[in-house]
């Protein structure tokens, strides 16, 4: 016989002998024996030391999660379990979280990470698991009697590699929360595992790094303030030449009306610069008093990844940069995670800001009561009710060439109820707006797959699987409607989407709203263009101030 | 009976067959779910692994277009090709169609050297060819985003500081 013939059986060996975590029939071991595997793609790069001594975390140390060996402190085990115990006493939800779910189900498929894994560990029911499982273990009589029996295990090393690997692969997102019955937070028990990891120095660096410059300089990216005023004023140039239009935005000035501060990626990053340059011409448009921060130059806050104590130290820049240059409120830009902490967070945690004012607009009068507690506007609510007034000069048809579907981001839906202001806008500023699946849209959005502090692009593997189901949802409407831009209000939104549209949906550009906004405004003295804020041709011309003179003179001339 | 008509009467328990030899690459918790008939949006794996292999079965029957394959192959590799799978376990699925294929031959009496079922796998072969292809191109997608997203990030950055953050003049 030739050894070219294969031998069935031989096949079939080397076929189903490649086991991994995903691969293969049924495991061979339970769920809770089957350890995690790293491998490139998988996981993110662990956080370097200069990032955890710029934030004052213990254990800094070069350490590789694909290594046996995690070089964690001797004491580790003992670390966490005091840890865990801490924040039992302190945190009744926490308490609460760890024993009151009946495991119904209603959680399993909710979860991005599974829908687009199949992994049962990202059940956010089993995610949960994972510490429940040790909660029992360590901390209960039934669970330290029964053991395995009772669903209880201790620490040890393979749980906290367990850890590692899924609570940096929950996004925190809270969907899973809006369909549990009893309103488990499973972002919280995230927050808590994160928490604890910190203490024994098992962290990602694409978390810690922005964190720690945004410790030392304001911002994620470590931009010190003439490089971020550079930076500014270069989107400042990009947009004269497409528009005409010169603005001089006002950094640092004491007395202005209206601090804003934004996402640092709308600075710096494409797409985002774009919708900074919708926020800098709306400004212009209605005479805006407002100042830009080079210190509070971040509206982000990855913290909310990592600590309270981190989040409340970076949040609270914010207020001492609206007492120090004396504003009277603060109006905050398109970002997700920012408007988590600071509708929820802020004013329990740094406030109260006495020295603000109720955010007024000066502009509709309005005042905004929804912004009692943090004299703090979202950019969103403080357009909308420009448009409402009938402040703004907007041709729609100037996104005519924009077939535009929106995406809820996690925070902004789920986390402060923002459902309508966004739609309400886009349908004033576009003439093609059309709705995802209601299944996936406002308080039951897919995440982007990516936040959290996980778009980093060693985890872009990952990232297309949790960003399956949300594209899913576009490839419908761009199939159907013709959709061919995704806008989001968020900054992660706005980089995860762009890469997973890349690969899921080509076709499909994505904007954050403001630059929708930026593209219809007709501002005063505008030149004749054809080319949107992107340089991209548009489906209209627009007729500027320039060509309406010369149509004046050739009148004059008949 | 010869293979096109086999290949229709057993259609619905070839198709069953595939699919879960492919739902059955998943641990034993998640291929119940993928199988599952929820609607769309609480299963978009399972839907898109499923219409993909159905269409792709149903356009097998009609010819060997591979203007029509391809999209119908794009639509499960793309999947596949993200999944934590070696290529060689992405691009099984269609492997498993000819063994499937051909013992419901065997039992309805064909010659394993039947020209029709010779042709049959011919075709798959030149399926699993341009799966080659669109798994490649899936992974080079996946290293040209990495890129990508790095040049969006810092061209500004790259730009500001190639005209020696000339725009500090205006301060």
């Amino acid at each position: 016989m030739s050894k070219y013939v294969p031998k069935m059986a031989e096949m079939a060996a080397l076929m189903n002998g490649q086991q991994s975590l995903l691969t293969g029939k049924a495991p061979a071991s339970g769920w809770l024996e089957t350890p995690p595997e790293f491998r490139p793609g998988n996981y993110c790069y662990s956080a370097k030391p200069e990032a955890l001594n710029g934030l004052g975390l213990p254990h800094p140390r070069e350490w590789d999660p694909a290594e046996a060996d995690w070089k964690l402190p001797e004491n580790w085990m003992q670390l966490m379990r005091d840890g865990m115990k801490a924040r039992l006493e302190k945190n009744r939800a926490f308490k609460l979280f760890m024993d009151v779910c009946v495991r119904c189900g209603a959680c399993a498929d909710k979860c991005h990470f599974f829908l687009g894994t199949g992994d049962p560990k990202n059940m956010p029911v089993m995610r949960a698991e994972l510490m429940r499982s040790i909660y029992r273990g360590e901390f209960t009589t039934a669970g330290k009697i029964l053991g395995k029996l009772g669903g209880a295990r201790k620490f040890t090393e393979d749980a906290v590699k367990e850890w590692y690997m899924y609570y940096y692969q929950c996004t925190e997102c809270r969907r899973c929360s809006v369909f549990c019955p009893y309103g488990i937070d499973t972002a919280e028990i995230t927050m808590m595992a994160r928490e604890m990891l910190h203490l024994i120095g098992v962290n990602i660096n694409w978390i810690l790094k922005p964190a720690s410059d945004c410790n030392r300089t304001g911002n994620h990216l470590g931009l010190e303030p003439h490089a971020f005023v550079s930076s500014v004023n270069s989107i400042c140039e990009d947009l004269e030449d497409v528009t005409g239009i010169a603005i001089e935005p006002s950094f640092n000035r004491k007395g202005a009306e209206v601090l804003f501060i934004t996402p640092s990626a709308d600075a710096f990053a494409v797409p985002g610069m774009y919708t900074m340059m919708g926020y800098l011409l709306l400004f212009e448009h209605i005479g805006l008093d407002y100042t830009i921060s080079t210190y509070a130059s971040e509206g982000g806050n990855f913290g909310l990844f990592s600590s309270n104590e981190i989040m409340k130290k970076l949040n609270a820049k914010m207020y001492h940069e609206a007492e120090r240059l004396k504003v009277k409120w603060i109006l905050g830009g398109e970002c997700g995670h920012m408007w988590r902490v600071v509708h929820q967070y802020m004013g329990t945690m740094n406030g109260p800001a006495d020295f603000l004012e109720v955010p007024k607009s000066p502009i509709t009068g309005t005042v905004f009561h929804n912004a009692k507690a943090t004299k703090m506007v979202h950019i969103a609510e403080f357009t909308a009710d420009l448009i409402r007034h009938k402040k703004l000069k907007l041709d729609p048809s100037r996104n005519n060439h924009r077939n535009v579907t929106f995406h809820d981001s996690c925070n902004t839906s789920r986390g402060m109820g923002m459902i309508e202001e966004p739609r309400y806008i886009l349908n004033a500023v576009t003439n093609n707006f059309h709705e995802m699946d209601e299944n996936c849209i406002k308080e039951k959005t897919f995440c982007c797959g990516s936040g959290s502090g996980l778009n980093t692009e060693e985890y872009m593997d990952i990232r297309m699987r949790g960003g399956f189901p949300r594209a899913s949802a576009v490839k419908e409407v761009k199939e159907k409607k013709g959709v061919n831009m995704l806008t989001a209000i968020c900054a992660i939104d706005r980089v995860a989407l762009t890469a997973s549209m890349n690969y899921w949906v080509p076709g499909v550009g994505v904007s954050g709203l403001h630059e929708l906004v930026g593209n219809a405004l007709v501002m005063e003295g505008e030149k004749s263009r054809t080319e949107d804020l992107r340089e991209e041709d548009m489906d209209v011309e627009v007729k500027g101030a320039d060509a309406q003179a010369a149509e004046k003179e050739e009148e004059k001339d008949v | 009976m010869d293979l096109e008509t086999l290949l229709r009467e057993q259609q619905d328990s070839i198709l069953e067959a595939w699919l879960n030899a492919v739902f059955e690459l998943y641990p034993v918790e998640a291929w119940r779910f993928l199988k599952s008939s929820r609607d769309f949006y609480q299963n978009p794996l399972g839907h898109t692994l499923a219409s993909g292999l159905r269409g792709l079965y149903a356009e097998l029957l009609e010819g060997t277009d591979a203007n029509k394959l391809a999209p119908l192959l794009d639509q499960v590799i793309r999947v596949l090709a993200v999944q934590e799978l070696l290529p060689s376990q992405a691009l099984n699925f269609l492997f498993y169609l000819k063994r499937i294929v051909r013992t419901q031959a065997e039992k309805q009496g064909l010659s394993p050297q039947d020209p029709e079922l010779l042709g049959f796998d011919n075709v798959v072969d030149q399926l699993l060819r341009l799966s080659f292809d669109i798994y490649v191109k899936c992974r080079e997608r996946i290293f040209q985003l990495k890129v990508e997203e790095q040049t969006l990030q810092t061209e500004k950055l790259i730009q500001l500081a190639n005209s020696g953050f000339g725009a500090l003049r205006k301060l």
